[in-house]
């Protein structure tokens, strides 16, 4: 699949959360991402990154 | 010329398929809607389906009248979409006469070598071109 993937910083490194993202919403309590077959995840994190031409998200945990 | 779209889970991929189809083909294209569950065939039914059936049975019956069968390559592997493409349906879509169009979405432990990866709306548009051409040869459609 080439959409984007996302990834949360742990530290140093990019963890894999997420392959193929179609959707990153915004919500109050962190960020729902969902994938092209409707898999959802939320996450307590912001976007650090948008890098799509690598089709990569990068996001960071939030306390 | 009928079409079936099978899709699973929350019929996202069905329903980006549905509406293209509907969008590039003539308004007497028939689609049906076949999901695995009733939110997959809702999702189809809503992106311009004609008509839609749930479950095993339904793509049993389906899968051998119709002209073409699109979905996802997991429509053909048995226990797919988390269990909900049976073997039942995986047997009936790929016995059936109908051509298959099937989008190479590496899950389900399958990976098709040799296809570029490509964005979903890309694969997409291909498919229904090819799905254009194949009706234009097969005089499914006249123009």
């Amino acid at each position: 699949m080439c959409e984007a993937n996302a990834y949360l910083l742990k530290g140093d490194k990019e963890e894999l959360v997420l392959e193929g993202v179609d959707r990153v919403v915004p919500q109050e309590e962190g960020i729902l991402l969902e994938d092209i077959f409707g898999k959802r995840k939320l996450l307590r994190a912001r976007i650090k990154e948008m890098a799509l031409v690598e089709h990569k998200i990068i996001l960071e945990e939030t306390e | 010329m009928r079409i079936a779209v099978v899709d699973g889970q929350g019929g996202g991929i069905g329903k980006h398929i549905t509406s293209k189809i509907r969008k590039e083909l003539p308004p007497e294209v028939e689609i049906l809607a076949l999901g695995t569950n009733a939110m997959a065939t809702a999702a189809m039914l809503k992106a311009g389906a004609n008509e839609g059936a749930t479950g095993e049975n339904a793509v049993v019956r389906n899968a051998s009248r119709v002209d073409v069968i699109v979905g996802s390559l997991a429509i053909v592997l048995a226990e797919s979409m988390l269990g909900e493409v049976t073997p039942r349906m995986a047997a009936s879509i790929a016995a059936s006469p109908a051509l298959k169009l099937l989008l190479p979405l590496n899950r389900s432990g399958v990976e098709v070598v040799g296809v570029k990866e490509e964005p979903l709306p890309h694969l997409i548009d291909a498919l229904v071109v090819r799905l254009k051409e194949w009706a234009m040869e097969a005089g499914k459609l006249t123009n």
